[in-house]
């Protein structure tokens, strides 16, 4: 095997292993369409990278980061609902980045490469970032996990019994925001929440409880990856797309199984 | 010892007033009832109390590291979380299974343990919610509406296993429900709201003031001076018996 081919699945499980934790919760805690938004805004930090000449991922973890967290205070207002909000925030954001790209001559094609990801071009480097990156959230995920889920399950028994809640809620769009602008290189700005949403959502089908949900979730992430990746290799598909119809693929095969 | 102090409490959502000027106190060992219609700002009351939503006006004063165990209103219940019943009272604290035997008996949960809490009905929930409530020892508990749905039969026993509760672990009791013949025999406290506060007192002079007869009627005022009398009398006739 090639060794790009292998770097590409030492990436993909390396985002895979954070996407299944943060696509479950991000099932529990209804914010697929934040994440959604966040993915959208982050094409404006790209273009923003591409045009003062900053690294691209670091203009879109910023964005992401901003975005998240103005997003996040936004919706603990209540005269407007949170599809509303996200919907503004969200295109918003992306009508603000296709603007910018009239200032943008010279290089569309590493556009491309942002939007749908470029995951057989990652380098060793890339993959030890992902997995560093991997690992302290999962601890973070680990040390935190009582007080994340009963936030989830019932945040107002949650906080009249004294988890910090909304620290809770910031804490989660900021990881939600840094897997979003990690996952820019492998899959892609646009196609990133398919591999948060679809193996959490087909993980569900076996699970028996939150821990297993998210284990589940990762290994079905995982899957997706390396079928997108051997689609990539064998029938010349974009890598980016090809792991989000591996993992649609998986989705629609859950349902099969009877619960 | 004051747990939780209120004073002059008043919330205002837009041009509408929820509640207007109610002040109440509550202690190790009390038991407040907070009873009233329909959109009395009961629930918004509980809310204020504990931190879920800020008042228009007045303040709140409780201790820092106050234990709370809130039952509210509404229990969420979310088809994409398998999490069993079991599991979501063990988030709460590892506890020894012998420690809530008997509670979790008490309140018909015992059964519902393996069972996803997204398939639990209304009532199964409120049971589900007051264990876990009860079970972290809390100083405070705020129980808003906890046997709506529960059905008529279990009622009784379980108000009584809340105040025992109460008696027994010294936690101050904030209850809003609508059974209030049964809990008015229990309470030391009641509050009759209707945004503002109509009438506050032991239920013995709660139970004969014009406001509860108005907020009530007459049939149910007139039984529950009943109820108070021959728990009264009840009361004593043990007391002679013990002594």
């Amino acid at each position: 095997m090639d060794e790009f081919v292998l770097r590409a699945a030492a990436g993909g499980v390396g985002i895979a292993l954070i996407a299944g934790p943060v696509g479950a919760l991000m099932l529990w805690r209804r914010m697929t369409f934040f994440g959604a938004a966040i993915a959208e805004s982050a094409v404006l930090g790209v273009t923003l990278g591409l045009i003062t000449g900053l690294p691209p991922v670091l203009g879109a973890m910023a964005t992401c980061l901003v975005l998240a967290l103005i997003l996040e205070s936004l919706l603990q207002r209540r005269e407007l609902a949170g599809d509303t909000l996200i919907g503004i925030v969200g295109h918003g954001a992306l009508a603000l980045a296709l603007v910018l790209l009239v200032y943008l001559t010279r290089v569309r094609v590493d556009l491309m490469g942002y939007l749908f990801g470029d995951i057989l071009a990652v380098s060793w480097r890339e993959v030890g970032v992902t997995f560093g990156f991997a690992v302290l959230s999962l601890g973070a995920l680990a040390i935190g996990w009582r007080r994340i889920l009963t936030a989830t399950v019932e945040p107002d028994i949650a906080k009249a019994e004294g988890v910090p809640v909304r620290r809770v809620s910031i804490a989660y769009a900021v990881l939600l925001a840094l897997v979003i602008a990690l996952g820019l290189k492998l899959v892609g700005a646009l196609l990133i929440i398919s591999l948060l949403v679809m193996p959490a959502a087909a993980a569900r089908a076996f699970a028996r409880s939150p821990a297993q949900m998210i284990v589940i979730a990762t290994v079905i992430a995982s899957i997706a990856v390396v079928i997108g990746i051997a689609l990539s290799a064998w029938f010349d598909w974009p890598a980016g797309p090809a792991i989000a119809v591996g993992a649609v693929a998986l989705f629609f095969a859950s349902l099969l199984i009877p619960r | 010892m004051r747990l939780i102090e209120a004073q002059s409490i008043s919330v205002r959502r837009g041009t509408r007033t929820l509640l207007k000027d109610v002040s109440i106190a509550v202690g190790r060992g009390d038991f407040l009832l907070i009873a009233g219609p329909n959109g009395a700002g009961k629930s918004t009351l509980a809310r204020v109390l504990l931190g879920l939503e800020p008042p228009s006006g007045g303040s709140i004063e409780r201790p820092r590291k106050l234990a709370i165990g809130y039952v509210p209103q509404q229990v969420r219940r979310d088809p994409t979380l398998p999490l069993s019943t079991g599991g979501f009272l063990r988030l709460a604290r590892d506890v020894a299974p012998e420690e809530t035997r008997a509670l979790y008996g008490a309140l018909g949960v015992d059964k519902l343990l393996p069972r996803p809490m997204a398939n639990l009905s209304g009532g199964e929930l409120r049971r589900v919610a007051l264990a876990r409530a009860l079970m972290q020892q809390p100083d405070l508990l705020v129980l808003d509406e906890p046997l709506a749905g529960v059905d008529a039969a279990s009622q009784e026993p379980i108000y009584n296993l809340i105040a025992e509760h109460g008696r027994r672990t010294g936690a101050g009791i904030v209850l809003i429900a609508h059974e209030v013949l049964i809990s008015i025999k229990l309470a030391r406290q009641v509050l009759c709201l209707d945004t503002a506060p109509l009438a506050l007192g032991p239920p013995t002079e709660v139970v004969a003031s014009a406001a509860f007869e108005r907020l009530f009627g007459s049939v149910i005022a007139a039984a529950a001076v009943t109820e108070l009398a021959t728990e009264r009398h009840a009361a004593s006739q043990r007391l002679a018996a013990d002594g």
